[in-house]
């Protein structure tokens, strides 16, 4: 998948989540095609774009990550990752992290891109299928979990 | 006490926002989930200060803002949006919205914002 469309979401999932919470994500190595499925580290993100291109962004965190991150903003701890502030903290910062990679991305070259609302969903080992479309994924470490960003992008959208 | 109202999709942005507000000494005089709920609002409360997201069902938060100053033009509103690009910016420039911040958000930028127009 070209780059100039991948890229702007690792740097901005790196730039946001520094800036809401501290924490600082290293990537491991580049954007590859996701082969197979994604068996889910527990606490995922989807949010869907559209405008001259469609697409989707998928945010997998570790548990350890999202409790560090939600913990930091919210200023408090939660018992259970249930939580309705938890949930709604995590599809936050996927709104976040996706409304400031479109950002870059509209002002780089007309695509028009705008945000759908996310849904978040728990559960470790989930098996997350992505058929019918190719999708790429980098891994990202941090000092309290890992977590990993998978894009797909189709044509289609307005224009 | 200036009186704010947030308009917001996300309970999570009311949250935050609320808890910045309030330790700063600014009162959220109402709470609305979509741009609708938000006119409506705006016009019972008469705010000081509107802050307005942009993508919400129902009404979205540039339409919102556009009535809420063709009502009222001297609304003060401050769109607080996850989205930020040249055009989006440009068009809620367009229709009178008085600042435009990027979401995440910390006291120091919000409360430097308000103090740029209240």
């Amino acid at each position: 998948m070209n780059p100039t469309l991948t890229k702007p979401f690792m740097e901005s999932a790196q730039n946001m989540i520094y800036q809401m919470a501290a924490v600082q994500l290293d990537a491991e190595g580049d954007f590859q095609e996701q082969q197979g499925d994604i068996s889910s580290y527990g606490v995922t993100a989807l949010i869907t774009f559209a405008g001259a291109l469609k697409g989707r962004l998928l945010i997998d965190l570790e548990p350890t990550l999202a409790s560090e991150i939600v913990e930091k903003v919210m200023g408090e701890s939660f018992e259970s990752m249930k939580d309705p502030t938890f949930m709604g903290m995590i599809g936050e910062l996927s709104n976040i992290v996706g409304g400031d990679a479109l950002t870059n991305l509209n002002n780089q070259q007309p695509l028009n891109l705008r945000l759908a609302s996310p849904a978040v969903f728990l559960g470790k080992d989930m098996i997350i299928s992505i058929p019918k479309i190719k999708s790429s994924t980098i891994n990202m470490k941090s000092d309290v979990g890992n977590m990993r960003i998978n894009v797909a992008f189709e044509k289609g959208g307005q224009a | 006490m200036k009186r704010i109202l947030i308009v917001d999709d996300s309970p999570i942005i009311h949250n935050l926002l609320r808890k910045v507000l309030e330790r700063n000494d600014y009162e959220v005089c109402g709470d609305a989930k979509n741009g609708k709920e938000g006119v409506e609002l705006y016009e019972e409360l008469k705010p000081d200060l509107v802050f307005m997201d942009i993508t919400m069902p129902v009404m979205e938060g540039i339409d919102a803002a556009k009535i809420i100053k063709e009502k009222d033009p001297n609304a003060k509103i401050i769109m607080l949006s996850a989205m930020g690009d040249e055009a989006i910016m440009n068009e809620a420039k367009s229709i009178g919205v008085d600042i435009f911040l990027k979401k995440p958000f910390d006291d120091y930028k919000i409360v430097s914002a308000i103090a740029k127009i209240v």
